[in-house]
């Protein structure tokens, strides 16, 4: 798989795991889902944000790298 | 209350729980992917891509030194008119050689420009990734063990078992009323026959001639009739 394809099923996972999240905060809405929100759910997108700019960024460098090295 | 638990649905609870497994899957899958993506890249450059623009440049200054030749073979040949021949096509040949030296010689330079560069942007990627990697590791598992964890406690909570009173105010009442009286009974013969074996002594005392015996054998039975004394 492709850097870019990698970066595209992160994008999946997480969309997902949001839609989900929204689906069972319906049924479970107290102090404890909060913290679980704040502790792991809010980390992962920040986790998830830089990777996808590190994703991005390597994704361009490849291209270029291939580009520049390769025969074409 | 603000503090109070609230949880409607275990099965929405335990579904979200099958969705962090699977986005933890995803997520550890991309980044491995990702990762294992940029050390092929980093490997084609500098193992395939070093080799492979070495061995066209040595190629193609062969090639520069072969067209060469062809030209200049052609320059000393003369015709038979004393004219010179034409060498428009070996000089367009040594040309293209030089350019495609030219190319090799470039793509050698950016190889060798591209091995440190990729090295180090390597880094970088990994460093970008690794908070989500820690998350991945450490913290999503954590997750997932917590809601299993609140999945069993909360499972247990609804399988507890709370006495029905109600059966009380029902036939159940009746059942346990002729219990309790059929307990009474046994309870009130023991004592009735206790009683009579004490009237049986006193008697068998006042009287020896009756044989030490009381006229039902005595203790053992519980539905003894009552004695001569108990009337």
């Amino acid at each position: 798989m492709s850097v870019a394809g990698a970066r595209m099923r992160m994008d999946l996972a997480l969309k997902d795991l949001h839609l989900k999240w929204a689906h069972v905060s319906q049924s479970w809405n107290d102090p404890v889902s909060r913290a679980f929100e704040s502790n792991y759910l809010d980390a992962l997108d920040q986790g998830a944000r830089l990777a996808a700019g590190a994703l991005d960024k390597m994704r361009d460098s490849i291209a270029r790298a291939k580009r520049e090295c390769g025969e074409g | 209350m603000s503090d109070a638990a609230k949880v409607t649905s275990l099965d929405d609870l335990a579904r979200f729980r099958a969705a962090v497994i699977k986005a933890l899957d995803e997520l550890r899958l991309s980044i491995s992917e990702a990762e294992s993506e940029v050390g092929r890249v980093r490997g084609w450059v500098e193992r395939d891509q070093s080799l492979y623009w070495q061995t066209q440049h040595r190629k193609a200054q062969e090639h520069v030194a072969t067209c060469k030749s062809a030209l200049f073979r052609k320059q000393m040949v003369t015709s038979s008119k004393d004219q010179k021949p034409s060498v428009v096509d070996e000089k367009k040949a040594l040309e293209r050689a030089h350019a495609r030296l030219a190319l090799c010689e470039q793509k050698r330079a950016a190889v060798k420009k591209w091995s440190i560069q990729i090295t180090r942007e390597e880094i970088l990627f990994k460093a970008g990734l690794a908070p989500l990697s820690a998350l991945v590791d450490r913290e999503l598992p954590h997750a997932v063990t917590l809601l299993a964890r609140m999945l069993e406690h909360l499972d247990a909570y609804m399988k507890l078992k709370v006495p029905d009173l109600s059966k009380l105010y029902d036939g159940g009442a009746d059942a346990a009323v002729a219990d309790m009286r059929r307990r009474g009974d046994s309870i009130r013969a023991m004592l009735g026959t206790a009683a009579a074996g004490d009237a049986g002594a006193e008697r068998d005392g006042a009287a020896p001639e009756g044989g030490g015996e009381s006229p039902q054998g005595g203790a053992s039975g519980s539905q003894a009739e009552p004695s001569e004394a108990d009337r």
